[in-house]
């Protein structure tokens, strides 16, 4: 995701056991370079990405989470399964313009 | 002028007559329920005073006609009274208006009065301020009575003889703080108008006070303004005014309220009047006072004008030139009106409308956009610059500068030409299209140092607290603000104040985006301001008398906290907490902690005994308030540190025990609240201990009344339940009887907050007590007639099952489960049914497994019947029960009657709905997927054809679920089906690609690769290449994808040839699909492209030297996919040379293509080792040009921290390069050789 959308930020601290989610609409992506395919390493998030309610939701959008989360055979030969946690941990532009434009046409 | 009564009462009756024409519909063809019932509410004998109400009404109508010397078309409308007379007729007959929903909303206008306190606050004037930062040291403040809520010292009025009560007002209520009375000198004719005035609504808009000089209406006698009647009025105006603002002493206060239509709708008589002025005086003078103009018109008035005028420009007649362009003019012939017909007489509408409707043949239409316009107040003509902008009005008042057309930037002084380069920005930004919007928020952004912070802020902030602000355009000065704080940095410090006034409310707001802005801006400016100025500006407000102002700070400063870190703020906190000048300040520190427990989560732990010794005398404080935020926020702090810290919490267990005994209400609730999050940290034993303890009173507080005390009481057995230390028996016989007595009762489902604990609490102590105590108190329930409660008793159902499964259940509580969850299933009602009896009988079902088998034929029997409904959601649900038993149906043995549901729901293909065809084409799939292809009733090769139409459904479930079915077949049993069959799939799927669902374009393109597999790759393959002519991107692009699919299933050998040739197209589309589809082959082919390496190279170096940007970006990006999977196979020769063509590009700057060059970079980096490159870096590492070095050492730092051991042998040797000894002499004759040498 973050490879389309440059604005958004990824929490990099120190990952712990826990591998992050992803929900229906970005299973199966590489949660650095969105490839759909040869999904090779868990992707781990830090404590504080688990935490409450974030526990379970996508690490790339938020939503329900309903699969692990891997890191592509790609981005695994170039080390960046070893860069930190890869939670987004803010919202995207893209998101909230879309949300506000949306927001205009609703009752 | 005045009338007599009778004469009033006549006119009453004829505008009433109006009134219900303005109601919006044609009662002769549609009846006249509503606005016939609401005319009885009339009263029809009208108060004789009400004349008097009314000479004023008209008297001040004309003074304000007199003054607003209004544009010519104003003359056509109708007597102003007229006017409010309708519309205040329309209001009262037809409160809801029909169109309301539609209409965009403004932030002032959805927020409840709480939030609306935050536009009450003051926004003192930057240049004061500013100038009094600059004399004073950093950190003091200005303006602090402002802050602390206390009226500013206003100049002493000369003493007002006593018989004119101009001082009620000040009495009556505290004095409103605004802006203007904050003082500038250029302003205090118009102050002194405003402060006198003290009708203005309380979201006054904070502006600048520095008015224009030019400004006439302060020359002007304020026009006496029928506002709020409930507010005192200065009698100076009251000589003949109207009954409800008369003196009290000659009416009583039942007199005023009593029901007459004249007080009924005081908001639009007054919001008409006050909104008159600006409407009307179109053009003239009124627009140069913008600021106070504007903040007196009600948003919900600015609002229905422009909305009146929209549907005013829509519903007029069509005029017959329009009818000519619709319609040929020959073949029609123009049919005379019946004589019975009568035009719909509807003086109110005409009254009120512009004068768009040619009245008389004569009269010449003026162009639309004019006429629009002009009722609105609006010149005409926009400068060349902002053609392509809409506007609203009020934005012709906030951005009045730039608006004249014939003013010329270049005779102003240089301060003023940036702010109006500034408001040019800021009105681009608000209303341009999306690109204009882009470019704006670039150059504001670019230049903003340039600017400067004051104009900057001095515009954007005053906009941010108009009262006309709607959601996105607060969203787009926000992102203003975001944007030029990053570029001022430091800058800002003098503004923090103001943005902070501006942003603080946004934290509280109800909207979750604008709470995460609100965030995200305040931690931005922490982070440029520092803590000291954050400190030092939000310190007045922690004992602000407004509970609002304190709320707001309590959570910026969390957020503070949370972007510099808690141990900085940890002693200024333990100052605040421990306060002894106010409680106001004890509270707000700590709901500071709170909020930044809630903010941080377990980001807190490290800090939890130093946070918790700091609120932990609030559990003992004097004030109850801080006692409760204080349970409350130790409650967090559990909360956010679970299951770690228990140590921590320690000093306050005593005070929490005894509090739960002394305290009743509300702070019982908190204090139980807190206690409900410790226990789950504690030991096994200790928590046994203290969860028996809680537990006395938790059954007590049972049958509490209170709300919040429910909630609260489920939380806590939710928590001690859940303690590994509580016993199972202790729980059964103790706890669950009178838990189940007072909260599985009827009236719990029907709050959505109750449902949710009770059925969450449910499964805890399920998962204590087992699953048989549970599911056997509830079993009869399932049968209960109340919808909500049984919904409640299937969720905990699903739920307990779900989790703990059913073994331990009895064949003769199963057989009651079976029998309720089927009574439950078929009792649903089909509206409002969320599917809770659906899933709780297909998760029981799964979980049985072997032990369904006999319940299956009767389920397999309702589902029949259903099938069959005539209402739809019954149908769907059905089917969607085939799919989530089909699995089960199998364990069972059923295959027989699983054939038989195939057969069944193959009948419903041609079901109309397409919700009910989406399920039954899943049901579908999930039989196919257990029975197995060779075994599907029917057989496949009568599926298929019949499933062929159904992919032109437009629906995307219909689609989604049609496309995964026949991928299935083309999967495992295309030899079912003729070749041509599939070709003519192939050509439906091409359309499937441009579906806007992704998991549909996935599986269309999934299924490319299954068909290619079955038919051979050739004909897919021309298909799916001609189809990368078309114009649309996500088809393209589909396109690439599936040959790349057809690719690695059919081996590249068999496609890659086509695809060359296919690049000698001359066509930037083909060729760029070509490139792209070769990068993803390369990614899902991995190792296996060294095969191919040599032969696609030249095609490659080819595009790595085309003209076209894009082209070079895909060959980069096929390039670094190629790197990576031939990487260790020893092809050197072919990556260096296509390196070669990669590296002239990394001076390139559009984002995507660098890159998509430095990802084409980093792979040949592991394919050739870090030393090939570092030797292409070195040239360039140390180059004069700042642009140069900076992307070469973009790419070193990546390769750096990539492979920095893999460096070191590459390293130049710097033993030839001279060395100064320290004599200066130079040595170049040492001998030296390092280690590696020796090995090497």
């Amino acid at each position: 995701m973050s490879r389309h959308h440059p604005d958004l930020v990824m929490c990099r601290k120190q990952p712990g056991i826990v591998t992050g989610r992803l929900c229906e609409r970005c299973e199966g992506k590489c949660v650095i370079c969105d490839s759909l395919v040869s999904q090779t390493t868990p992707a781990r998030i830090c404590d504080e990405c688990n935490y409450g309610s974030f526990q379970g939701k996508c690490i790339v959008c938020g939503n329900q989470g309903v699969a692990d989360a891997y890191y592509c055979i790609e981005c695994t030969i170039l080390e960046k399964d070893r860069d930190g946690c890869p939670k987004i941990v803010n919202v995207g532009t893209a998101k909230i313009d879309l949300v506000y434009e949306k927001k205009k046409y609703k009752r | 002028m005045r009338k007599s009564a009778k004469e009033t009462e006549q006119g009453t009756a004829a505008r009433v007559a109006f009134g219900t024409e303005v109601a919006g519909f044609d009662e002769e063809l549609y009846g006249a329920p509503g606005p016939l019932r609401a005319r009885d509410d009339y009263v029809t004998s009208i108060n004789p005073q009400e004349s008097d109400a009314e000479k004023q009404k008209d008297d001040d109508v004309d003074a304000a006609f007199l003054q607003s010397k209004k544009p010519a078309s104003a003359s056509i409308t109708a007597p102003q009274y007229l006017i409010e007379e309708a519309a205040a007729a329309s209001a009262k007959l037809n409160p809801q208006d029909p169109f309301k929903q539609f209409m965009p909303k403004t932030i002032a206008e959805q927020q409840n009065s709480y939030l609306a306190r935050g536009l009450k606050r003051v926004l003192s004037p930057l240049r004061a301020q500013h100038a009094a930062d600059a004399s004073k040291p950093a950190g003091s403040r200005v303006e602090q009575n402002v802050a602390n809520g206390k009226p500013p010292a206003t100049p002493d009025k000369p003493p007002l003889p006593p018989s004119t009560p101009t001082a009620i007002p000040s009495t009556n209520r505290p004095k409103r703080k605004r802006r203007w009375d904050v003082v500038a000198d250029t302003a205090t004719t118009v102050t002194k108008t405003q402060s006198e005035d003290s009708n203005l609504p309380p979201n006054a808009v904070p502006v600048p006070d520095v008015l224009p000089p030019s400004a006439p209406s302060s020359t002007k006698p304020p026009i006496p303004k029928a506002t709020r009647w409930d507010a005192p009025i200065p009698t100076t105006t009251l000589g003949s005014r109207s009954r409800w603002d008369a003196t009290p002493g000659t009416m009583s206060m039942s007199q005023v309220t009593k029901k007459s239509r004249w007080d009924k709708t005081p908001m639009v008589q007054a919001a008409t009047t006050a909104g008159a002025t600006p409407i009307l005086g179109a053009g003239s003078s009124a627009v140069n006072t913008p600021f106070v103009q504007n903040g007196a018109v009600p948003p919900e008035l600015v609002n229905a004008s422009r909305w009146q005028a929209d549907i005013e420009m829509r519903n007029r007649p069509i005029t017959d030139q329009e009818l000519d362009e619709l319609l040929p003019s020959d073949g029609y012939t123009i049919l005379e009106p019946p004589t019975s017909y009568k035009p719909v007489q509807t003086p109110a509408r005409l009254l009120m409308k512009t004068p768009a409707v040619p009245q008389t043949p004569l009269y010449n239409l003026p162009t639309e956009s004019e006429v629009a316009r002009e009722t609105l107040g609006i010149p005409v003509e926009l400068p060349d610059t902002l053609k392509s902008i809409q506007m609203k009005p009020e934005d012709y008042k906030n951005f009045a500068k730039v608006l004249d057309k014939n003013s010329k930037d270049e005779d102003l002084p240089a301060e003023e030409q940036v702010e109006r380069k500034i408001m040019r920005l800021l009105l681009k930004i608000k209303n341009g299209t999306p690109n204009v919007r882009k470019v704006a928020m670039r150059q504001i952004s670019e230049k903003a140092r340039e600017f400067g912070a004051e104009p900057l802020l001095k515009q954007i902030l005053p906009l941010l607290m108009s009262p006309t602000l709607e959601h996105q355009e607060r969203h787009l000065y926000v992102k203003v603000v975001d944007r030029i704080l990053h570029k001022l940095g430091e800058l800002v410090r003098p503004h923090v104040r103001h943005i902070l006034v501006v942003i603080e409310p946004m934290l509280i707001d109800d909207d979750y985006y604008a709470r995460v802005e609100g965030r995200e801006i305040i931690s931005n400016l922490a982070k440029a301001a520092g803590l000291p100025t954050m400190i030092s500006t939000m310190r007045p407000d922690i004992d602000h008398q407004d509970e609002f102002v304190r709320n707001t700070t309590a959570r910026a400063f969390a957020v503070v906290t949370s972007a510099l870190g808690i141990p900085s703020m940890l002693p200024f906190l333990r100052a605040v907490c421990g306060s002894k000048k106010s409680w106001e300040a004890r509270h707000t520190g700590i709901k500071t902690v709170q909020q930044t427990a809630i903010l941080m989560g377990v980001a807190v732990l490290p800090h939890l005994k130093e946070l918790v010794e700091i609120i932990q005398s609030g559990l003992l404080d004097e004030q109850g308030k801080v006692r409760l935020i204080t349970a409350h926020a130790l409650a967090n702090l559990a909360e956010a540190s679970a299951p770690y810290g228990i140590e921590s919490f320690d000093p306050v267990l005593a005070p929490l025990w005894q509090g739960i005994r002394l305290h009743r209400g509300k702070t019982l609730a908190a204090f139980l609240k807190a206690i409900g999050f410790i226990i789950p940290l504690m030991d096994p034993e200790y928590a046994n201990h203290y969860a028996r303890e809680v537990n006395s009173i938790l059954i007590r507080e049972f049958k509490s009344p209170d709300e919040e005390m429910k909630t609260v009481v489920l939380k806590v057995v939710m928590q001690c339940v859940s303690c590994s230390g509580v016993e199972p028996r202790y729980v059964r016989e103790d706890l669950a009887p009178e838990y189940f007595r007072c909260f599985w009762i009827r009236r719990m489902a029907l709050d959505r907050r109750n449902f949710r604990g009770v059925v969450d609490t449910t499964l805890q102590i399920a998962m204590k007590i087992g699953v048989s105590d549970v599911l056997g108190r509830l079993v009869g329930d399932l049968k209960d007639e109340s919808d909500p409660y049984r919904r409640m008793v299937l969720e905990t159902v699903e739920n307990v099952t779900d989790k703990l499964g059913l073994s331990d259940i009895n064949s003769a509580l199963e057989a009651r489960l079976i029998d309720g969850l089927l009574f439950a299933f078929q009792a649903q009602g089909n509206y409002n049914d969320s599917g809770s009896a659906l899933r709780a009988l297909s998760v029981v079902i799964r979980k049985l497994d072997r032990r369904a088998k006999p319940y299956l034929n009767q389920i397999v029997g309702i589902i029949k019947w259903r099938l069959n409904n005539k209402s739809a959601k019954i149908r769907e649900h059905a089917a969607d029960l085939v799919c989530k038993i089909a699995e089960v149906m199998k364990v069972c043995g059923e295959d027989a009657l699983m054939g038989h549901m195939g057969t069944v729901l193959f009948e419903y293909l041609g079901e109309e709905f397409p919700d009910v065809l989406g399920s039954i084409l899943r049901a579908m799939k999930s039989i196919v997927e257990v029975i197995g292809i060779n075994d599907m009733q029917p057989p496949i090769n009568e599926l298929l054809p019949r499933l062929t139409p159904i992919l032109k459904n437009r629906h995307e479930k219909v689609q989604e679920n049609c496309i995964i079915l026949v991928g299935k077949i083309a999967n495992k049993g295309a030899h079912f089906v003729s070749p041509k069959e599939w070709m003519r799939i192939c050509f439906e799927l091409l359309e499937l690609l441009k579906a806007p669902i992704k998991a549909i374009r996935k599986s269309a393109v999934a299924t490319f690769g299954y068909i290619a597999k079955a038919i051979g790759p050739s004909n897919v393959l021309t298909t799916l290449l001609n189809n990368l002519k078309v114009q649309e991107r996500t088809q393209r692009v589909c396109t690439t994808v599936a040959i790349a699919i057809v690719a690695e299933t059919c081996q590249p050998y068999t496609v890659l040839p086509s695809m060359m040739n296919e690049y000698r197209i001359p066509e930037l589309h083909v060729q760029n699909g070509i490139l792209k589809s070769l990068s993803f082959l390369f990614e899902y082919i991995r190792d296996m492209a060294g095969d191919y390496i040599y032969a696609v190279t030249p095609m490659l170096e080819d595009a790595l030297i085309d003209r076209d940007l894009v082209h070079r970006q895909t060959a980069c990006t096929a390039v670094g996919h190629l790197a990576l999977g031939v990487r260790g196979l020893g092809l050197e020769d072919a990556l260096i040379h296509l390196l070669n063509h990669v590296w002239p590009n990394i001076f390139e700057t559009s984002p995507h293509v660098i890159n998509a060059v430095i990802s084409a970079i980093q792979g040949c980096a592991v394919a050739l080792g870090p030393g090939p490159i570092l030797m292409y870096l070195l040239q360039g590492l140390f180059h004069p040009a700042r642009k140069v070095r900076d992307v070469y050492w973009r790419i070193y730092n990546g390769i750096y921290i990539y492979a920095q051991e893999g460096l070191v042998p590459s390293y130049p040797s710097l033993s030839t390069v001279d060395i100064e000894n320290e004599d200066n002499e130079v040595e170049d004759d040492r001998y030296e050789r390092h280690e590696l040498f020796l090995i090497v």
